[in-house]
Formats: C-alpha cells, structure tokens, sequence
C-alpha cells in the first residue's frame, strides 16, 4: 500500500488524470501472458522523462518497486508486479520524436507501437526489421527491453542490431545517454548492449535512437507441408546450405496446423505432420533461382505440397495461419503456457521429439511452432488453469522441456526473457560466478533494488 | 629481475613457454586453463597483467605479465549444419577469414587496426571497419564464449543458438572492453554463407566531399555495398589502386550476392554516383584481383598507422560539416592528412602527417570541439558534457570493480 503523501506526491508529478489507483482500475495491469498475477498499487502514465526521473527520485528515496511496462504483451511474467508497487506505463510516451531518411535512423518514445511506426515509415519507403509477432500491440520499449526477435530475425537479426543508443533513467533518478545516433561508435563499456534484453531490471528508457532500412525492393512467400517433422526440419538445414538465408522459416505442426485452419479456413493441409512458412527477399532477379533451389530441397526432402504466393492476397492468407495461430488454440482448451527455448539449428528434430515425449508424460497436448531457421521454438503446452491439478502438470512439463533444450545446447530463452517464469531454471543454464555477476550488475545500477525488484536474476 | 611468483611459472606453462623481455614476463600459454592459472598467480601476487598487442611497440601502462596467446590458435569445430565456428582467439583474424572462405564461408568483421593482429585483440577493440556497415560489428557474431575472469574464475556464456536473451548480456560488455573485465579465450561465431560472386567498381572522385555526397546516397536509395571506401590520393596511389591517377583520390565499392542482380546494382549505384561526377573507372569481378586490392589497401593502412592517427564516427548527414572542420584545423595547426572513410558506417581512420608536436594539443582541441557541436565520437575518447557522462564513469568504474576486485588487468 502507498500511503497517501506518495499519492498526492505522484498525482502531482503526472497529474490525476495519469494515475489510477482504484483496484479495479490497477487489476488489469497485474498479469501478463503467463500464470503469475499481483495488481499494483497504483499505475502512472508519464508523459515526459521529467515525470519519469521525478517518479523514480520518490520510489527511490521511499523504497518502492516501480516496474516499467509497455504493452504487457511478454510472455515470461517480467511485467508483473510481484511485490506491488508502481507500474509505470509508459504508453503515453509514445511520439516518433524524429525520423531521419537520410542518415537511416529513428528517434522515438517507449510507448510507441512497433506497427504504428512500421505503418509510417512504409510510406517513406523505410522499415524497421524487428517484427515479433505481437507487433500490432507491442511497444518498442518493450522489444528493446526483451530484445525481441520475430520471423524476419534470421536474416535481420534480433531488436539489438537496431539500436544505436538510448536515454536511460536509472533507478536513481539519473539520467543517462549511452550509445548515440552514430551507428557505430566505441568509447567506454558498450551500456547500451547491457541495456537490451535487461527487462526493466537496469534501467527505463525514455528515448530510444533506431536504425531504419530501406524495404526491400522484392520478397516471395511459400508453403511447404512434409509428412514427417523431422523432414521439414532438414529442409530448413538443406536450405541454409545452399547460401540462402530467408527472411523466415516458421513450423507449425500438426496439431497448430489444425488449430489454424479451424480458425482461419485458408486451406491448410489437416494431415501434415508439419508445414513450413518460407519468404526470401532482396532483389528481384534474385528471386526466382531462390525460389526454385528452395522448392527442390523441399521435394528432396519428400514434401507433400509446396505453393508459391502469386498476389500479395496469397501471401497474406499464407501468414494469416501464423499471425492469428497462438489466438486460436483457444478453440482446443482456455489456456496455454507458451516456451521460447531455443536450440541450436539442427536439434530441432531432437527437441521436438522429445516434446512429444513430454507431452505423452503428462497427458498435454503441446503444440509446436518454430522459427525453425534460428531454432526458437514455441511448445505451446494446453491446459484448463481452472484444474489445479493440471496447472501442476504444466508447470512440470515446463521445466522438463527447458531441461531438454540445455541437454541439446540449448538456452532458456530465444527471445520472451527470464521475467519471473524461467528464474528457477537460470542456474540450470548459468554457473554460480556467472549469476553473481550478473546480480552484482543489478546492485551496481540499482543499489535499492526498487526496478522491478526479484526479476531475471532474481534481486 | 627475479621474483618468487615467477618460479610457479614453468609449473604453469612449462619451460620454454615463456620470456623475460624489457622487465616483462612474455607468457605463451596453451589453453584456458593455462590462461586462467596465470591469471589466479597474478592475483595472488599482486601482479598487473595484460594481453599482449601486436601491434603496439610501447606498452604504456605497467603490466608485469603480458599474455600471448598465438600458441591458442586452434579451430576447434566447423559446424556446417548450424554455420558455426569455435575458434581459440589466438588465431591470427585474417588467416581464419581466408579459411573460412576456403571452406565456402564468409566472417566478414575486421578493420585496419586488426588486420595481422590475433582474433583476442579484434574482439577486445571491436574496432569499426570497411565491412561493419553491411555486416556489423563482433557483438553480431559471437554467439558463445569462454572467458578467464580477472579472478581466474572460467566463464562459459551462450551457444550455438542464434536467439538467446537468457540472463543479461554480458557478451556485450565482454566485446569492446579492451580485456578489462575478462579475456575471451574461445569464441563460438556464426558465419555466413560465402556469397556468390562480387564485384568492385573503381572510381574516381573530384573532391572528398563530392565521394562523400555520392556514397552517403546509396543507403537511403537502398544501395548498402559491401565495402564502400572513400580513399585520399596519397594512400589510393600507395594502394596501386588499378585505373587511378596519381593525386586522384578514389572511391571503391564492393558489391556482392547473387550472380543476377549484380549488374543492375552496380548501374543503380553508378547513376547516383555521376550525379556527383564520380566516374567508375573499372570493375573487377575476379575473386583473386580483388583479394589482391584489399590486401594492399590494408598493407598501406599499416604503415599509414604509426603515425598519429585518430577514428571518428559522425552521421551521413554531418559529414560535410566534420570534413570542413579537419581541413581547417589542419590549415590552422600546419598538419596535412590522409583519411580512409567507410562509408557504410560513415567512419573514418584519420593520419596525420607532418606532426610538429607542439600543435598537437591545438589540433585535437579543435578536433574534439568539432565533435561535440557534430555529434561525432571518437573511439577509445568520452566525448561528451554533463552529470550523464559523469555518471557513466561512475558505472563504468563500478563495472570494472565487479568484474576485477584486486585490479589485477592493466590499462
């Protein structure tokens, strides 16, 4: 509880039309995709890194958890308020400050939705490549925040590659510049890499500098189905091979295919094992070639169907199933627990087989989707949170499958982060040296530990 | 000079791995281990130590010990399924890219600072070079490592994962740190499949600012070469740059992918380029003439290096404006200079000639102010004013002190 100096203290640093502190108003930003749940005491909307610096110089000084959020769309519970406390939600930051064709950079806010600022650089002939597949809600606070990826990162890379520098408030209410709008610069210990993938631990950003790309003048979707996964896992190795590397090979089996098709009807093969979504992009008299020594390590590796996208209506009923899949396998059971283990390239038939195995263990049914050409996989494992019993299951199967994904050489995360969720796993991955540094790091930048205290690494 | 702490040295290494050379210890070690014993012995005894450069003649700072590590120089593992190399950072970088392209791959990271220096100094500098605009930088490629601590302690971070946001990055503070929190000794690098053939157009440029103007339009026009590089006419002619003219200055451009596009990115680039009087020369699309440049290019930049040199990073944009600035101060102070600018990343190597020391001090004042009002940065250089820069040295230092309680890392 805050009491009511902190209140008035905070209504006058966003104003009262910033704030809610009702219960039924804080309810909705104590939960995330995950189990976990703990409403706030109160959740403020700055709209300037003023009130930010102002907001954490108070909870600094009265020792009270601030966790900074976006869209609360991530997936391991790195936004849940576990101790109460203040959600800073920093939606309402959310201007594109400036954006600078000719030097191919951004400067935004937090809060600024990831499609909101695909939809206006598009225009401009612009893009910004990391697309986690949430990108119509999620903000690039956040994506930087979890170092997100998305389907294009296996040629693009992850939400890293993309930023050049940020204004970071520390927990002390200091404001710090790392990095800058030069795309590479050296000078000190690279902060800016520390910040990325922090989640909220170190620090809140309230500027974010960008780099931007030219959209690529071409790209050609496919869709290839395979009776056995362990095919369509080897078309994803032959095709790296060759020396293409594709902007996305996303797997779906057979148990998503069917979600996906209940919901969309696109068409979906119903008694594939497996389908993989391929797209390569580039130039156009590229392509064509592409596509073909594409389609022939899919028949060399006994595909069933292949199909090349003739229309951008094509391509988008292709990735309708992808974008909309984890929404539909509400149609099988209320709930699912959604992984991000992450293996190398070719355990991905092991790591499948042996979630299969899990799923057999514990009565389950688990879906598997991948991005198959980077080895994140997202076991979707259905349940009913209502049946104690099976949340209890769950939670076993979870840690089973991210043992799974260590024993291959794996790690625990691709790109949805440790949050609250993998913290019991994390020494599984890392060595008692490793956990301490990265524990002292979190008490060097927050020696009060008021940033979303108990997460990642578990100060 | 005879200190009991180096009797345990042979225990170590053994005999013939080490040398006394200027009041310093010279060590060879063979493995992590070796690395990590040496490491706990300087610690014990209070002793500095540093990973040696090759490049540097005076080490400046006082290490006692100077770890060698050109005897790790193995490849451990080439995995073609998932693209990845372990490699032992002893290894000398150029000869590991050459490899790599022998076996159809491609690790495109180097600059001219790491060119004939060990892959243990590349990733300590993460220097910016011809190819980080395309390719990026080190951080894009390590994917896994191995790390003696300052304590001894081994670290083993990542995988052969591409994605992995398990933990916080501490890659990233590993790479670029100058080995002052850690000294990778084997890395795991993604590689890249080595592309179909390639082609470098030869041009000439009236003024600098003219090679600038025409190179900073390509990316926006979604042209990103290779290798882009802006060259003075001193160093291009020093280069042997085929087609050039003494007192030309050049702009090379690399293009490389796919056989079919090839021609028509080179036309798009040259249409930009004559809008700036940028005249190609000559295109060379022959593998081996191609190598052949290069290798000149960075035989010249070597020995342009003794000389006092600087990198500078500014945006496209504010280009001009920097350029104007050097040239002026240059006027002022009685310098003349040498420059090869990537342009990909807009950075430039900066050699200064004729170096009457006593203006030193004016030339880098103006330098430095030039940079600030511009935006730029320096490497290895703060450039910055306020509480914020202060308080980076603050975390800057607090870092160092986690990471290396008892000091024991020079520099």
């Amino acid at each position: 509880m805050l009491s009511s100096a902190v209140t008035a203290e905070l209504k006058n640093i966003v104003g009262t039309k910033n704030i809610y502190l009702k219960s039924e108003e804080t309810l909705p930003f104590g939960y995330d995709a995950t189990l976990k749940e703990q409403p706030p005491d109160a959740v403020v909307f700055p709209q300037s890194t003023e009130e930010v610096v102002q907001i954490m110089k108070l909870a600094n000084r009265e020792l009270i958890p601030v966790i900074s959020r976006g869209a609360g769309t991530n997936l391991s519970g790195g936004s849940v308020p576990l101790h109460g406390g203040i959600v800073l939600n920093l939606t309402r930051m959310n201007r594109i400050l400036e954006i600078d064709t000719k030097n191919l950079l951004a400067v935004v806010e937090p809060g600024l939705v990831n499609n909101d600022f695909q939809e206006v650089l598009a225009p401009l002939g612009f893009y910004y490549p990391p697309d986690p597949a949430s990108m119509k809600v999620c903000t690039i606070g956040g994506n930087v925040g979890e170092c997100a990826g998305g389907p294009r990162c296996m040629k693009y890379g992850v939400t890293r590659e993309y930023i050049r520098g940020l204004e970071v408030v520390l927990p002390t209410g200091q404001v710090i510049m790392t990095g800058s709008k030069n795309k590479a610069a050296g000078g000190g210990y690279d902060l800016t890499k520390l910040m990325i993938g922090s989640e909220g631990i170190l620090g809140v950003f309230t500027k974010i500098i960008v780099s931007i790309s030219p959209l690529p003048e071409a790209k050609k979707t496919m869709l290839c189905s395979f009776d056995r996964i362990e095919d369509a896992s080897n078309t994803v190795a032959n095709i790296v091979g060759e020396g293409i590397v594709p902007t996305t090979l996303e797997m779906m089996d057979n148990l998503l295919i069917n979600c996906a098709e209940d919901h969309t009807r696109v068409g979906l093969p119903r008694d594939a094992a497996a389908i993989l979504l391929i797209e390569v992009d580039g130039y156009k008299e590229d392509l064509p070639r592409q596509v073909e020594t594409i389609h022939q390590v899919c028949r060399k590796n006994n595909m069933r169907e292949f199909k090349l996208a003739k229309s951008a209506v094509e391509v988008d009923q292709l990735w309708v199933a992808r974008r909309t899949v984890i929404g539909a396998v509400a149609r099988k059971r209320p709930s699912y627990s959604l992984q991000d283990v992450t293996v190398p390239r070719n355990k991905l038939p092991a790591i499948v087989s042996k979630i299969v195995a899990i799923s057999e263990k514990y009565q389950l049914p688990i879906g598997v989707l991948a991005h198959a050409g980077d080895g994140n996989l997202h076991p979707l494992v259905l349940f009913d949170e209502r049946d104690q019993e099976e949340v209890r299951k769950v939670h076993m199967a979870e840690g089973e499958i991210c043992r799974a994904a260590l024993e291959l050489g794996g790690t625990l995360s691709g790109e949805h982060g440790i949050g609250s969720l993998k913290l019991p796993y994390l020494t599984w991955e890392f060595s008692r040296t490793a956990i301490d540094l990265m524990k002292g790091i979190k008490q060097l930048f927050d020696p009060h530990n008021i940033l979303n205290p108990g997460k990642v690494v578990g100060v | 000079m005879e200190e009991s702490w180096m009797a345990k040295l042979p225990a170590i290494v053994g005999e013939s791995q080490y040398v006394e050379k200027n009041g310093r210890i010279v060590v060879f070690p063979n493995s992590t281990e070796h690395v990590s014993s040496i490491v706990k012995l300087a610690n014990e005894n209070q002793v500095k130590l540093a990973v040696k450069k090759s490049k540097e003649s005076v080490v400046k700072q006082e290490p006692k010990i100077l770890l060698d590590l050109s005897k790790m120089d193995t490849i451990v593992e080439i995995d073609r399924e998932n693209v990845t190399a372990a490699v032992m950072t002893g290894i000398n970088l150029a000869a590991f890219q050459s490899e790599m392209k022998k076996r159809g791959f491609y690790f495109p990271p180097t600059s001219i600072w790491d060119n004939g220096s060990l892959m243990i100094e590349a990733i300590a500098a993460n220097h910016t070079g011809p190819s980080s605009g395309k390719y990026g930088k080190w951080r894009e490629y390590v994917l896994g490592m191995e790390v003696v601590l300052p304590t001894g302690e081994i670290l083993n971070l990542g995988g052969k994962n591409i994605k992995c946001v398990s933990g916080l990055d501490m890659m990233g503070l590993f790479i670029g740190s100058h080995s002052q929190l850690g000294i990778v000794t084997k890395v795991l690098l993604r590689l890249l499949p080595k592309p179909e053939a390639s082609k470098l157009s030869i041009a000439r440029v009236n003024t600098l600012l003219d090679g600038v103007n025409a190179a900073n339009t390509l990316g926006p026009r979604g042209q990103l070469p290779a290798r882009n590089e802006l060259i003075t006419p001193n160093m291009a002619w020093e280069m042997q740059i085929p087609g050039i003219e003494k007192g030309q200055t050049v702009l090379l451009t690399e293009i490389e992918g796919f056989v079919e596009s090839l021609s028509r990115q080179l036309a798009e680039v040259d249409l930009i380029y004559q809008k700036y009087g940028v005249k190609s020369q000559l295109v060379i699309s022959d593998e081996k003439e191609i190598e052949e440049i290069w290798s000149r290019y960075f035989f010249t930049a070597s020995l342009h290096m003794q000389k006092q040199t600087y990198n500078l990073t500014i945006i496209p944009s504010k280009l001009p404006s920097l350029y104007d600035a050097i040239e002026k101060i240059c006027r002022q102070t009685g310098f003349s200079f040498e420059m090869i600018m990537h342009c990909g990343v807009v950075n430039i190597d900066l050699f200064l000639d004729s170096i009457d020391s006593s203006n030193l001090i004016e030339f880098e004042e103006g330098l430095f102010k030039a940079l600030l009002l511009l935006g730029g940065k320096m490497a290895d250089k703060k450039i910055g004013i306020g509480s914020h820069v202060l308080e980076i040295e603050k975390l800057e230092s607090g870092l160092k002190r986690l990471f290396d309680p008892s000091g024991v890392m020079a520099g």
